[in-house]
C-alpha cells in the first residue's frame, strides 16, 4: 500500500515538474514571440523610418563639374581653354609646431611652424608674411593662395605642412592674350561670362554637370559596398570662329601702331572673305585681354569694329553709283560737267579740294570722291529707291554675329529724311554704321553683286570631336553681276588713279574706295574725322575685303589716310591665303 | 564454457545450470551446487578497427588549402592596390606634365610671341612677294630679296601673353591674401620665369613619378592617400 502512495506521490511529482517545465516554455515562448513581434515591426514596417534616416545621414551627392568647351580660331588653334588649377586652403586651428618621424634618423623630431612657413612661402613665390598672415589665426578656412599650378599644389602637398589642403578647381586660360581677345570674351571672378563668344554661346559652352552618389560612413571614409550611383557629366561643346588669328594679330598690330602714330581715339580693322562671309580678322587698336579683363577701361572691352557705329562718308558713294548703274541712270563713263558748288533743292554741297567747273566721267567723280557729282547723280534716284539700295547693302542691318552689343547703326526710314539728308546719304553723312557694316557692304560688289551674311561662328565640336558646322545662310541679291563689275572697274580706277594710291597693294590688282567723314560730337555738331579706307583684292576674281578705320586722327586730315594700314593688312591677308600675284593689267577707266 | 571456466571446476562434473535440459540419471553423488557462478566479466578485445586517418587528414588538408588559397587571394588583392595607387599616381603625373607642356605650347604658338622670337633671331618681315608658275615654270610678282633693315618688324603694340602662371595668383602688395584672385603674374615675375621653366624641361623630367621622402616615410611605397567623395 506505502508503495502504492509512493508511486503516486513519484506521479505527482513528475506531473507537477512537467508542467513547470511546460509553463517556463510557455512563458518563453511568449517572450520569443513579444520579441520576433518587435523585430519585425522594427525591421520589416519600420513606421518610424529609421533605416532611411540612416541612409540618409550617410548618403552624399556631390557634383561632377563638366568641362568647359574651347574656343577655336579656323585652324584650330586654341583661343580660350580650361585648365586645372588649385587653391591651398589652411585649417588655422591646426598649425603649430609638431612631431614629424625622420626616417633617416629613425626617430620623432620635432618640427619647428617658422621653418616650414618659409618653405611654404618660397614654394608659392610669396613673401613670409603674407603667408604667415594667411596660416597663423584661428580660422577653420582660409585661402592661401589662388589658382595655383599642379606643378605648386605637389610640392605644397609634398611639404606636409599641417592643416593645409589643396582643393582642386579650373580656371580659365587664354593663350592668346589680347589677339581675339574682345571677341573671345572673359569671365568674372565668379565664373559667370561676362562679354563676347564665352557670354552669347554659354549654354553650349557649360554643358551639364553631373553626379555622384555615395554613401560615407561616420570616419568620413567612403563605404565601397554601399550605394555608387554616378550620372557622367557631359562636357561642353567647342566653338570654332573662323577668325584666322595670325591674321588677326597682325591687323591689331598694324591697327594699333597706326592709331598711335596719327594720336587718334581708336581705330579698327575688318577682313572678309566675300565669297563665303566669313570674317578673318575683326581687330581694334585698343583689345581687352581676357587673362586681365580689368586692366582695360570699361566701354572699352568689346569689339569696336562691330558695335562702334559712326558715319561712314564717302565709302558710302559706292552704294550710290552701284544703285544709279543698276537703275541705268548713269554709266562709268558718262560725262558730267561739274561745278565747284552745286545746289540742289536749296541745299548747297562743295568738295573737299575746292575746283573750278571740270568735265568728269562717273568714274572720274568716284575716284576723285567728288560730293557735287554723287549728288548730281544721285539725286535722280527716288527717296526710296535710295533707302532700299542702303538696305539691300546691308546698312541698317543687326549682324548677329555671336558677339553682344552689336548694333543695326542709324538708318531713318527715307519720310524721316529731311531735306539736306536726303542728299548727305548719297555720300555717307546722316546715317551711322559700323565697320562690319562697311566691310559686309564691300564684300557684296566684290561677291558678283551677293551680299553674305558675315559669319564669325564657324562650327560647334562636340566632346568626342563631332563637328557640326553651322550653315551658312543664302546671300541676297543687291545688284545684278554686270553692275557688280562696273563698279569693280571703278574701284580699280580708284585705286590706280584716285586717292586710292596711298594704300596700293603692289603686284595685286585692287580695287578701293577712301572715306572721310565728319565725326558727330556727343553735344550736336560735328568734331573730328573719320577717315577709313576699303578694298577688295584680287581683282581677277574678288575674294577678300578689308576695311580700315580711323576715329578722329589729330592732323590734317587730308595729308592722313588710312592707306597704309589697310596696304599691310591686305598684302598680309593675300599672302597668307596663296593669293598669286595679278599677271593681268588693271582697268583704268577714263576720269574726265 | 571459457577455459578458465573449465579449470575451475572439477572434470567429472556433468551438471549443466541455467537450461532445461533434462537431469540425467546417473551419478547423484553430489548435490546440486548452491548457487550457479556468473563467468566474471572480461574484456573482450575488439576486432580489428575501422581506419578513420585518412579522413581527417584529408579534411585537415582542406582546411588548410582554403586559408591557403584566402591567404594568397588577399596578398594578391593588396598588391594589386599599391599598383593601382603607384599607376594612378603615374597617371595623374603624365596628365599634369602633359597639360603643363601643352600650355606652354600654346603659349610659345601666340603670334605675339613668335613674332618677338622671330625678331630676336633676326628675322625680318619681307618685303615683296612672289608666286613661282609651276606650270609655266616662272616667277610672278617682283620679290627681293630682305634686308637686314629692310620690312622693319611689327613694333609690339599687342602685348606678349605670359606663360601660364608659375607664381600663384595671390599678389604679395595684397592686403589679405584671400582677396579674389588677379589672374597675371607679376612683371619682374615673368621675366625670370621663362628662361628657367625652359630649361626645367629638357632637364630631368622623363622619370614619370618620383614619391618624395616624406611620402615614403622610410619605405619603398607610399601610404594611398585618401581624398575625399571619392
Amino acid at each position: 500500500m506505502a508503495a502504492g502512495k509512493a508511486n503516486v506521490q513519484d506521479s505527482q511529482r513528475a506531473h507537477a515538474t512537467a508542467r513547470r517545465l511546460r509553463a517556463g516554455l510557455a512563458i518563453v515562448m511568449v517572450l520569443l514571440v513579444i520579441l520576433g513581434a518587435r523585430l519585425f515591426q522594427l525591421q520589416g514596417l519600420d513606421t518610424a523610418g529609421m533605416a532611411q534616416a540612416a541612409v540618409d545621414k550617410r548618403l552624399r551627392t556631390s557634383e561632377i563639374p563638366a568641362l568647359r568647351g574651347e574656343i577655336l580660331d579656323a585652324n584650330n588653334t586654341v583661343l580660350a581653354r580650361s585648365v586645372q588649377r588649385f587653391d591651398i586652403v589652411v585649417d588655422q586651428r591646426l598649425v603649430e609646431d609638431f612631431e614629424r618621424f625622420n626616417p633617416k634618423t629613425k626617430r620623432l623630431e620635432q618640427v619647428k611652424i617658422d621653418g616650414e612657413i618659409k618653405k611654404l612661402a618660397g614654394i608659392l613665390g610669396q613673401d613670409v608674411e603674407t603667408v604667415t598672415k594667411a596660416v597663423v589665426g584661428d580660422l577653420p578656412f582660409n585661402y592661401v593662395a589662388k589658382s595655383v599650378t599642379p606643378d605648386i599644389q605637389e610640392k605644397v602637398e609634398n611639404l606636409a605642412f599641417p592643416g593645409l589642403q589643396s582643393r582642386e578647381t579650373t580656371t580659365r586660360s587664354y593663350p592668346m592674350g589680347q589677339v581675339a581677345g574682345s571677341i573671345v570674351g572673359f569671365l568674372g571672378s565668379d565664373g559667370s561670362p561676362l562679354e563676347g563668344i564665352e557670354a552669347t554661346q554659354q549654354d553650349l559652352l557649360a554643358g551639364t554637370s553631373g553626379e555622384r552618389t555615395f554613401e560615407i560612413g561616420a570616419d568620413g571614409i567612403r563605404i565601397p559596398v554601399a550605394t555608387n550611383e554616378e550620372t557622367p557629366a557631359e562636357d561642353g561643346q567647342s566653338v570654332r570662329l573662323t577668325l584666322n588669328s595670325d591674321l588677326q594679330w597682325y591687323a591689331q598690330e598694324a591697327i594699333a601702331a597706326q592709331v598711335k602714330e596719327y594720336g587718334a581715339e581708336y581705330g579698327t580693322i575688318v577682313a572678309m572673305n566675300a565669297k563665303t562671309g566669313d570674317i578673318i580678322a575683326l581687330a581694334d587698336s585698343e583689345t581687352v585681354d581676357p587673362n586681365d579683363p580689368g586692366a582695360t577701361k570699361d566701354g572699352m572691352r568689346q569689339s569696336l569694329a562691330a558695335t562702334r557705329a559712326f558715319e561712314p562718308g564717302s565709302t558710302t558713294k559706292m552704294i550710290t553709283m552701284a544703285a544709279a548703274i543698276e537703275e541705268g541712270i548713269t554709266t562709268p563713263t558718262t560725262k558730267y560737267k561739274i561745278p565747284p558748288k552745286y545746289t540742289v533743292n536749296n541745299q548747297t554741297f562743295t568738295d573737299a579740294l575746292p575746283h573750278g567747273t571740270e568735265t568728269r566721267t562717273t568714274a572720274g567723280i568716284f575716284a576723285k570722291s567728288l560730293n557735287t557729282g554723287t549728288v548730281m547723280i544721285g539725286e535722280q534716284l527716288t527717296r526710296q529707291q535710295r533707302y532700299d539700295y542702303l538696305r539691300r547693302f546691308g546698312i541698317g542691318e543687326q549682324y548677329d554675329i555671336g558677339i553682344p552689343g552689336t548694333t543695326p547703326g542709324l538708318l531713318a526710314a527715307p519720310e524721316q529724311w529731311d531735306g539736306r539728308q536726303e542728299f548727305t546719304v548719297l555720300f555717307g553723312q546722316g546715317l551711322a554704321q559700323t565697320a562690319l557694316h562697311t566691310a559686309a557692304a564691300y564684300a557684296t560688289i566684290a561677291n558678283g553683286g551677293v551680299r553674305m551674311e558675315p559669319r564669325l561662328i564657324d562650327a560647334y565640336i562636340d566632346p568626342d570631336g563631332t563637328e557640326h558646322e553651322v550653315p551658312r545662310a543664302e546671300g541676297s541679291r543687291a545688284v545684278s553681276n554686270e553692275t557688280a563689275d562696273q563698279v569693280q572697274d571703278m574701284l580699280e580706277t580708284m585705286a590706280n588713279q584716285g586717292g586710292g594710291l596711298p594704300g596700293k597693294v603692289e603686284d595685286y590688282r585692287m580695287g578701293a574706295k577712301t572715306g572721310t567723314a565728319e565725326a558727330p560730337s556727343d553735344d550736336g555738331g560735328f568734331s573730328g574725322y573719320t577717315i577709313s579706307y576699303a578694298g577688295i583684292a584680287p581683282m581677277e576674281d574678288p575674294e577678300y575685303v578689308v576695311v580700315a578705320t580711323i576715329q578722329r586722327p589729330k592732323g590734317g586730315v587730308f595729308s592722313l589716310t588710312a592707306g597704309p594700314v589697310f596696304k599691310k593688312v591686305m598684302g598680309q591677308v593675300l599672302s597668307t591665303y596663296n593669293v598669286p600675284p595679278s599677271d593681268t593689267k588693271p582697268v583704268k577707266l577714263p576720269l574726265e | 564454457m571459457s577455459a578458465t571456466a573449465r579449470q575451475a571446476r572439477p572434470a567429472t562434473e556433468t551438471y549443466v545450470h541455467g537450461s532445461t535440459a533434462q537431469v540425467l540419471e546417473g551419478n547423484h553423488a553430489q548435490p546440486k551446487p548452491a548457487q550457479t557462478r556468473r563467468t566474471p566479466l572480461a574484456l573482450v578485445p575488439s576486432g580489428p578497427a575501422r581506419r578513420r586517418v585518412p579522413f581527417a587528414v584529408f579534411c585537415f588538408a582542406v582546411l588548410v588549402a582554403a586559408l591557403g588559397s584566402v591567404l594568397m587571394l588577399n596578398i594578391s588583392v593588396s598588391g594589386g592596390q599599391y599598383e593601382i595607387v603607384q599607376l594612378r599616381g603615374e597617371q595623374v603625373a603624365l596628365a599634369q606634365q602633359n597639360e603643363k607642356l601643352t600650355q606652354e605650347l600654346e603659349n610659345r604658338q601666340a603670334p605675339q610671341n613668335l613674332a618677338a622670337e622671330a625678331a630676336e633671331l633676326g628675322m625680318v618681315v619681307s618685303p615683296s612677294v612672289g608666286s613661282i608658275d609651276l606650270e609655266e615654270m616662272k616667277v610672278n610678282g617682283k620679290p627681293q630679296a630682305a634686308q637686314e633693315k629692310d620690312g622693319s618688324a611689327p613694333k609690339q603694340q599687342v602685348e606678349r601673353p605670359e606663360l601660364p602662371a608659375e607664381v600663384p595668383a595671390i599678389r604679395p602688395e595684397a592686403k589679405t591674401p584671400a582677396e579674389p584672385v588677379q589672374k597675371e603674374k607679376p612683371a619682374a615675375a615673368q621675366d625670370n620665369e621663362p628662361a628657367p621653366a625652359a630649361e626645367k624641361k629638357p632637364a630631368g623630367e622623363q622619370k614619370a613619378v618620383e614619391f618624395s621622402e616624406a611620402e615614403l616615410n622610410g619605405g619603398t611605397i607610399p601610404a594611398p592617400k585618401q581624398k575625399t567623395g571619392q
